[in-house]
């Protein structure tokens, strides 16, 4: 099987089981979308949008139409995924790529409030964005799901009948009967070289996303922080998912959802989720180390068997 | 719908925005979705340069081969670690096909017991954090298992014919170890080796057996493509 890889939007990206001019096709992709929805690259489309908030901005067709797809998971999670977190990042101190940030004394940004009068308009036929002051978009991980999906699809449009394609552990795969399976491990929260489960699916197609408020986690010099910030309350997240996966027949709403999950917490996020997709199925780590998993799949197709416990550090 | 035109009706945390009049667009269709399969601009080609890639020509090479073994699973401290290379015929190092993801991806800083014969031939303090992600190995079943060499260096471009040098590390317990060695000709016709197993210490054998029956063969012309392998992909949070 061959394997190609480069790394994009600070993240490590891998196919599988794709010939190297696909590869190429995938490696382009992203490369396009690191350089228009980064919000650490200067020039990016989504640093002039955030740069041009309170004006009328016209915007790309790409970056239109994963806005939409953005305001629709807002819609459907009812504001618990919500893209308009530029500037809370900020404040807490993820204002450059995360590997540049001061884990131990990050420099937080103080956010002015916004003014509860004012308005967001999205004019679909003029294609422009026009947000409130003092409100930056951030996609983070909505624009690399979007982009592995949107990539996969393309490929499958092309009858290709094996790839996988995996942007830091979110991550789509298809496969036809005739091909082996595919394996996807789930990693131990604090070792990406521990795994704690595995996910594997005979055919058709798949996607799974993890959310975890370990891995990009650092400190301000008083107190902990992360990234994944529950729009309830402007934070970090506070519940007691340290680390939630989510697989389903598309990657995006596993994005989503993986992180929506993580920020309501093992008493309201699995029926929450139920209810809204019961099509999709979960895997999640709390805080002491116990792993709960959804009872049922209806992908007949996929097998989830993860430990029950792990040992947290 | 032309236009989302939605107040802000609240602020809950400073830069916080929420808006109203939204629950229509749950499942409204995307009228830009058709930019999921544009093409991405021809300036945004992924740099080369760093050498963090194992890159897209398709590169024609001499053949495939299939180094299969039996793995145990040793309960004991300080085993399970194992790793494939390949040697030119005066033992230059050519290529890492997988090693254990523990001493990959640093592990040995820890233990610096860990698979240090590999570790010297490939000079793996000095690897990039691209070739660890290429070659790390999760942890496999007990079993029979195959790696493939696709008769590339370490650069992506393909070796010369000749005979190749074909190793196996492992770790059985703390320092003790075994290291297979075999010898493989690629050329124009397919052959067959079986590697010899050396204990290092001798006495290592008493502490368990980790690997078994290391054999390699050579198909002329078979590319890498026509393959299964154990893939080594992971969900690992973000």
């Amino acid at each position: 099987m061959a394997e190609f890889h480069h790394r994009y939007m600070n993240t490590f990206v891998s196919t599988s089981g794709i010939n190297p001019p696909d590869a190429q096709r995938v490696f382009d992709r992203m490369a396009a979308a690191e350089q228009r929805y980064s919000r650490f690259t200067v020039n990016s489309e989504l640093s002039r949008v955030n740069g041009q908030a309170g004006q009328e901005t016209p915007v790309s067709q790409s970056f239109a139409a994963l806005f939409f797809e953005a305001l629709r998971f807002y819609a459907e999670t009812d504001g618990i995924f919500n893209p308009f977190l530029g500037n809370v990042m900020r404040s807490i101190g993820y204002d450059r790529s995360f590997e540049q940030v001061d884990r131990h004394h990050a420099l937080r940004h103080n956010v002015p409030p916004t003014a509860k009068q004012s308005s967001f308009t999205f004019d679909l036929e003029k294609q422009t964005i026009t947000l409130p002051a003092d409100i930056a978009l951030d996609f983070g991980g909505i624009a690399k799901g979007w982009t592995v999906q949107s990539a996969a699809q393309s490929l499958l449009s092309m009858s290709r009948p094996r790839g996988l394609i995996n942007a830091g552990g979110d991550l789509m795969g298809w496969t036809d009967s005739d091909h082996a399976q595919w394996k996807i491990d789930g990693s131990h929260p604090f070792s990406d070289h521990q795994s704690i489960g595995r996910i594997a699916f005979d055919s058709g197609q798949l996607g799974v996303a993890t959310s975890s408020t370990i891995k990009r986690s650092w400190s301000d010099g008083t107190q902990l922080l992360h990234h994944l910030i529950d729009p309830r309350t402007g934070l970090p997240a506070a519940s007691n998912i340290i680390q939630a996966t989510v697989a389903g027949p598309k990657l995006l709403p596993c994005e989503i959802y993986a992180k929506c999950l993580l920020i309501l917490g093992s008493s309201q996020g699995p029926a929450w989720l139920a209810a809204k997709h019961p099509e999709l199925s979960y895997v999640f780590v709390d805080q002491s180390g116990k792993i709960t998993a959804s009872e049922a799949t209806n992908m007949p197709h996929i097998r989830v068997v993860f430990l029950k416990q792990i040992d947290i550090p | 719908m032309k236009k989302v035109l939605a107040p802000v009706v609240g602020t809950l945390g400073a830069g916080v925005i929420v808006l109203s009049g939204m629950a229509h667009f749950a499942h409204a269709d995307n009228p830009f979705s058709s930019s999921q399969t544009s093409k991405p601009a021809a300036s945004s080609a992924p740099s080369t340069q760093n050498g963090s890639s194992q890159q897209a020509p398709d590169i024609k090479t001499l053949g495939l081969v299939s180094i299969s073994y039996h793995l145990n699973h040793l309960d004991q401290l300080a085993s399970n670690q194992i790793a494939f290379w390949i040697e030119d015929e005066k033992g230059n190092y050519i290529k890492t096909l997988r090693a254990s993801s523990f001493t990959a991806g640093g592990g040995y800083k820890m233990r610096p017991e860990s698979l240090p014969e590999w570790r010297k031939s490939a000079d793996w303090a000095h690897a990039s954090q691209a070739k660890i992600n290429q070659v790390k190995l999760p942890e496999q079943s007990a079993g029979s298992h195959t790696v493939y060499w696709d008769c590339t260096d370490a650069s992506g471009k393909a070796v010369k014919p000749g005979t190749y040098i074909y190793k196996a590390e492992g770790n059985i317990y703390w320092q003790n170890r075994v290291v297979f060695t075999g010898k493989i000709t690629i050329g124009k016709k397919n052959t067959d080796t079986v590697a010899q197993a050396a204990y290092k210490p001798a006495s290592a054998k008493t502490h368990g057996t980790l690997l078994e029956n290391v054999q390699a063969n050579f198909d002329s012309g078979k590319r890498i493509a026509s393959v299964h392998q154990d893939p080594t992909t992971s969900s690992q949070g973000s």
